[in-house]
């Protein structure tokens, strides 16, 4: 299944989605006024049908059934060049059936994450029906029958397979149980609660800012974007959680790129998060958000092509949070430490020091805001139904801990609500909120003149300064090499002589993650939060990473790859001579 | 995955059902002269003079933007490389309005607009030129709106993109060419005459409560019907617009509006196999689809259908007579005649590799004597009844033209684009959605037998042949066509003389001894091959008009006319598919009270659990 291996093993944060995210909290508010009929629908189904399996099979025993129902509502608007280019306005809901068989110790799950499981309601049914977007109880019951036995024989169907390769395979490393218990959580909130967007008023704001670029020959592709989307969530179990709640988001992007004479293609973009759309800034700064890409774009073509290089280097704030949202974050992922495919980086290393002593890590889905800054990760009960947890993971340089889903591990036996997933996945442990604290830190100016000293110590004529990074992926299993890359946007050669500065473009960072993390020599005074969009096995979810600038003795960059096709043969019409003959291009001023 | 691709690809079956609002396309005769470019100016500028208006009125901005791009194309030149000789822009627009529903909920709702661009760059010349290569001229999203400025901006950079990949796969052509011998290479583009026309581009009007409100009450109906495990009534109604502009100075803009409705319905066996069936309405508005009272009785008739054939008995294997009736009949040419129809043409790479196949060519018989087939695009009726897929130019701006086929059983010509074949060298204006296609075809008989008499010539071929029993099929379930994957290999493979026809769906057995019939369920034809058209024992004489479902890039419906017809001899086997232990549960809308299931063997989903 290559398409499954590539999910896995490439996780991406992506700024390209930056996301606000608030579950609100359970605030006992669980009156039964609030619950709406597709709760209503999944409860009976949920009564009817655990009641009615549970001891249908003796070797088999249905132990758990759960449903998750999403209903995701996405309107988009995009604009380029001063015309709408997209106008869409979307609404799914997806329904996971989660089918538990055999017993907590072992069930049908055992060995299989997120993804294995995703594959499997789909496979060899053809019933899988459409999800009514009406409230229609008759309608949504007939829809979870279906797919409540479609789930329930697959996972029979499993737990056989499960049974039989028990038998055959050597004792695996981790002999936990499959599944950990939690308390049912009750929570029933208000939903419907979108404010409407003025979609007139926002399709007029985008044309006028889109226009901006035209300002700009050398710019040949341009966008900006609105989009808000609303999910609602119902979460039902035969353990007696029932979860009702509604997230709202709202993001502007504008993104532009640039082809350079020798084939390089130079993308840069802004985005802007909030909860509703009038929460966003103002068109005045929105527009000030757009010139500056677009003369950031205009710098960096005249920034010199980066050449490979090892030396010391500052990642400043959002870049450092990319970093250890790739290096450290991703492998803390619990389940990771059980899967035998995994490369199991840290999991052995509990209590051990694996960072310098001034570094501590911990990651806090309550938190909402830190500082002044949001935080895209925040969320108040997992995907399990399992309320969120700060997580020790790293203590004065000696790792604590792991994110936890309902998947036990050695000595780690319980959720601490980072069971999370996209609708329509299934949850594994994700991060949330992950935040990096120094005990030592040095203002900004200290920290670059630290850099200067290291690069001299090192023999190095200069250090570099990655201070935006559009994302990065990580490699954690076993089977392919255990590195990672980061894709920086802005990055600054700092001269040990004392030459100015010089911005250059066309690298990637790249590392193995131990040795990257012990060579962190110092952490700045500064703080800055990376809100994006984290994809593993089980789907895209919102995350940030915060972090101060840190001082790293030895990063690697290697060129990107780069298209050899030239830019545009001709200029842009806007910005051509008038052709002879019909040449009465003079619509445009 | 197939309901999501059933109401997806329901889009396309918009071009069905669509008026072609083509007003009155004027062509030219132009003049040939050697230097290409002098005259892609000439009649470009001809093509301009021509749309521009009289007082008060505008010229179209689409169109005016295509103009523009396509005189700065000109000055494409990269070093040591000639500039595009052809240069053209397709853009359409499409506006859809989708809403389906199941068990009387709507499960998807859509409104889309987008525009699609096209753009063919071409370097060389008429008789070599790069475009050999396979691949798909997908379009780009473009500016939703008349923005002359976004359009142009558009154009200029895939423009640029295309030029660019052109002269690279020109290269490569030539250095083919120069290491092998290639005698009698077709060439690689046809000319074609100029036209210009400017049609309205209608807009989409649908009353959306209504619609809505069909939908929901229609599926509400298979609530009735518990053997019927999943349901879908799906309206979907559509306007399309299209702007064609070329360096040779044609531009044409026309529009077309179409409304679909899809019902399907799906139900198990007792032993686990899933049967399904489908009921398809189309018209060019949605005022034109059937009233709902006649929708309430086809849904009905549906979903008794479909549960007739969750009882049916299981097919088994049989050699002898099939009679096709109706629109099984028209699917069966749909899918054996039809890829016979169509230009073929061969790439400078398949004739390297010397794999090309002359099979279908024109003086080869292919169907009995009595038997003539024409396209026929322009052609708006049929015997008082409206045909779907009639338009007067095609996506390369030729007119459509009538062709005759086959006369008297023996292939005549293709239906062709621009794209020379080894027999056809010219366009007669069939190239639509990146290929050339059928529009709407005739099948005509100069030897028709009563339709009555039809059943009774099945049953004495199957006396003459020892058998008890003979077939006849009524529906084929090539619902599948619609939702099938649009990627068209049809060029790219050798010809193939087997033909995977589609399995039937109302299949009924037919005792030769009292005539009665019994419907049978899970059954699918045989070693089917070309030989199966000149197996046409008879046709009926009860010509009508049926729905004709193309796979391309995207899928059309389109008019066939077509009689009844009789095949000698065919195989017939029982289908194997996926089985699921029937379902533990009843639905519950039906269950009164609560059912355990006896458990069935773990490991083994399949395992015959009795209903209860």
């Amino acid at each position: 299944m290559p398409t499954n291996l590539r999910g896995r093993t490439l996780f991406s944060l992506l700024v390209s989605l930056l996301v606000a995210c608030s579950r609100p909290a359970c605030a006992a508010d669980t009156a039964t006024s609030l619950q709406s009929p597709v709760l209503n629908a999944l409860n009976e189904e949920l009564t009817r049908s655990f009641t009615a399996m549970k001891n249908r099979h003796a070797e088999a025993p249905l132990y758990y059934l759960g449903y998750r129902l999403y209903d995701l509502r996405t309107r988009t608007l995009t604009a380029s060049y001063g015309s709408l280019t997209q106008d869409t306005e979307k609404r799914n809901r997806f329904l996971s059936v989660d089918v538990r068989v055999g017993s907590p110790k072992l069930d049908n799950t055992h060995g299989s994450t997120g993804l294995f499981r995703l594959g499997r309601l789909y496979s060899g049914r053809s019933s899988t029906a459409a999800v009514p977007l009406d409230d229609d109880e008759a309608a949504l019951r007939n829809v979870v029958w279906l797919n409540t036995d479609a789930a329930l024989k697959a996972a029979e169907r499993e737990y056989g397979q499960v049974k039989a390769s028990k038998d055959i395979r050597v004792d695996e490393e981790d002999q936990s149980d499959d599944f950990a218990a939690a308390k049912p959580v009750d929570c029933i909130n208000r939903i419907n609660t979108a404010q409407p967007l003025d979609a007139e008023l926002w399709k007029e704001r985008l044309r006028r800012l889109s226009e901006i670029y035209k300002k700009y020959p050398d710019i040949q592709k341009s966008s900006v974007e609105l989009v808000q989307e609303t999910t609602t969530r119902y979460l039902i179990n035969s353990e007696g959680t029932r979860i009702q709640d509604e997230v709202h988001q709202v993001r502007f992007t504008t993104k532009a790129s640039s082809t350079m004479n020798d084939g390089m293609e130079l993308n840069l973009y802004d985005l802007s998060h909030a909860f509703a759309a009038d929460e966003l800034p103002d068109e005045a700064a929105l527009g000030q958000s757009i010139e500056a890409v677009a003369q950031d774009l205009m710098k960096l073509r005249k920034a010199n092509v980066a050449d490979p290089y090892a030396g010391p280097a500052i990642l400043r704030g959002k870049a450092a949070a990319v970093f250890f949202h790739e290096i450290l974050g991703h492998r803390v992922e619990g389940h990771r430490q059980k899967d035998e495919r995994e490369g199991k980086t840290f999991t052995r290393k509990v209590n051990e020091q694996i960072m310098p002593e001034f570094i501590s890590v911990f990651d806090d889905p309550t938190l909402k805001k830190i500082g002044q800054a949001d935080l895209a990760g925040h969320y108040e009960i997992d995907d399990e139904g399992v309320p969120a947890q700060r997580v020790t993971v790293v203590e004065n340089g000696v790792l604590r801990g792991f994110l936890m889903s309902r998947s036990p591990i050695n000595k780690f036996t319980a959720s601490n609500g980072h069971g999370r997933c996209s609708p329509g996945a299934n949850p594994v442990a994700r991060q949330g909120n992950l935040i990096v604290q120094s005990s030592k830190r040095v203002p900004y100016e200290k920290l670059r003149e630290m850099l200067i000293e290291e690069a001299r110590k090192q023999g190095k004529p200069y250090g570099l300064v990655f201070d935006e990074i559009a994302g990065g992926f990580a490699v954690t299993q076993t089977m392919f090499t255990q590195a990672f890359k980061l894709m920086p946007l802005k990055v600054t050669r700092v001269w040990a002589d004392g030459r100015p500065d010089e911005l250059i473009r066309g690298v990637n960072l790249v590392g193995t993650p131990i040795v990257s993390l012990e060579t962190i020599i110092s952490a700045g005074d500064d703080y800055a939060t990376f809100n994006g969009i984290c994809g593993a096995e089980s789907g895209w979810v919102p995350v940030s990473a915060s972090a101060p600038s840190l001082l790293v003795r030895t990063v690697e960059v290697a060129r990107n790859d780069k298209s050899q096709t030239k830019p545009p043969l001709l200029p842009a019409p806007l910005y051509d001579k008038p052709t002879s003959k019909m040449g009465k291009g003079g619509e445009h001023k | 995955m197939k309901r999501s691709l059933t109401v997806g690809l329901l889009v396309a079956l918009f071009q069905a059902a669509c008026s072609s609002g083509v007003a009155g396309a004027r062509q030219d005769s132009t003049p040939v002269h050697t230097r290409e470019a002098a005259r892609a100016e000439q009649s470009a500028n001809r093509g301009a003079d021509r749309l521009r208006k009289g007082k008060g009125e505008r010229e179209d901005t689409v169109l005016r933007a295509m103009q523009d791009e396509l005189l700065r194309s000109r000055r494409l030149q990269l070093p040591e490389h000639k500039p595009p000789y052809f240069v053209s822009y397709l853009l359409r627009d499409s506006d859809l309005y989708s809403v389906s529903a199941s068990f009387g909920a709507i499960t998807n709702c859509d409104r889309q607009h987008d525009r699609t661009l096209s753009n063919d760059v071409r370097v060389g010349d008429y008789d070599l030129d790069n475009s050999d290569q396979l691949f798909a001229n997908r379009g780009d999203e473009v500016p939703l709106e008349d923005n002359y400025d976004a359009i142009r901006n558009q154009l200029w950079l895939r423009t640029d993109a295309n030029y660019k990949a052109a002269v690279q796969i020109f290269e490569r052509i030539q250095s083919i060419l120069k290491q092998r011998q290639i005698v009698d290479r077709p060439p690689s583009f046809s000319r074609a005459t100029v036209i210009t026309s400017e049609a309205p581009i209608p807009s989409l009007t649908y009353q959306k409560e209504r619609w809505d409100g069909t939908v929901r009450h229609l599926s509400a109906l298979f609530r009735d019907y518990p053997a019927i495990l999943t349901s879908q009534v799906t309206f979907s109604c559509r306007r399309r617009g299209r702007w064609l502009a070329n360096t040779e100075g044609s531009r044409t803009r026309d529009g077309e509006t179409g409304a679909t409705l899809l019902i399907t319905a799906e139900a198990e066996t007792k032993d686990g196999a899933r049967v399904s069936d489908f009921d398809l309405a189309s018209a060019t508005q949605p005022g034109g689809l059937p009233s709902d009272e006649e929708l309430v009785a086809r849904t009905k008739k549906l979903a008794d259908r479909v549960t007739a054939l969750a009882n049916a008995t299981a097919a088994e294997e049989y050699t002898g007579p099939v009679l096709f009736e109706g629109q099984a009949a028209a699917d069966l040419f749909g899918e054996a005649l039809v890829p016979r129809l169509l230009n073929p043409t061969v790439s400078i790479m398949q004739l390297a590799a010397g794999v090309e196949n002359t099979q279908n060519k024109p003086g080869k018989r292919i169907l009995p004597a009595y038997l003539s087939v024409i396209d026929d695009p322009l052609a708006t009726t049929f015997a008082g009844h409206a045909l779907k897929g009639a338009y007067k130019i095609d996506d390369e701006g030729v007119p459509a033209q009538r062709v005759e086929l086959i006369k008297e059983g023996v292939i005549q010509t293709f239906c062709s684009g621009r794209r020379p074949g080894r027999f056809v060298a010219a366009s007669n204006g069939h190239l639509r959605e990146g290929t050339p296609k059928v529009s709407q075809l005739f099948i005509t008989t100069t030897k028709a037998t009563p339709f009555a008499q039809l059943k009774e010539k099945l049953i004495e071929i199957g006396k003459d042949q020892g058998l008890k029993y003979v077939f006849i099929v009524r529906h084929l379930n090539n619902q599948t066509m619609y939702t099938s994957m649009p990627i068209d290999f049809g060029s790219f493979l050798p010809q193939r003389s087997d033909i995977n026809l589609t399995p039937p769906t109302l299949l009924y057995k037919v005792s030769v001894e009292d005539g009665h019939e019994d419907l049978v369920r899970s059954a699918r034809f045989a070693n089917v091959s070309d030989k199966i058209l000149r197996s046409i024992q008879a046709v009926g004489d009860d010509s009508n008009v049926f729905s004709l479902v193309q796979a391309g890039a995207l899928p059309q419906t389109s008019s066939l006319v077509t009689p009844s017809v009789l095949i000698s001899e065919m195989d017939i086997e029982k289908q194997e598919g996926a089985r699921e232990a029937p379902m533990y549960l009843k639905n519950p809308y039906a269950a009164k009270s609560l059912s355990v299931a006896p458990p069935a063997s773990i490991g083994n989903g399949s395992g015959a659990a009795p209903i209860w």
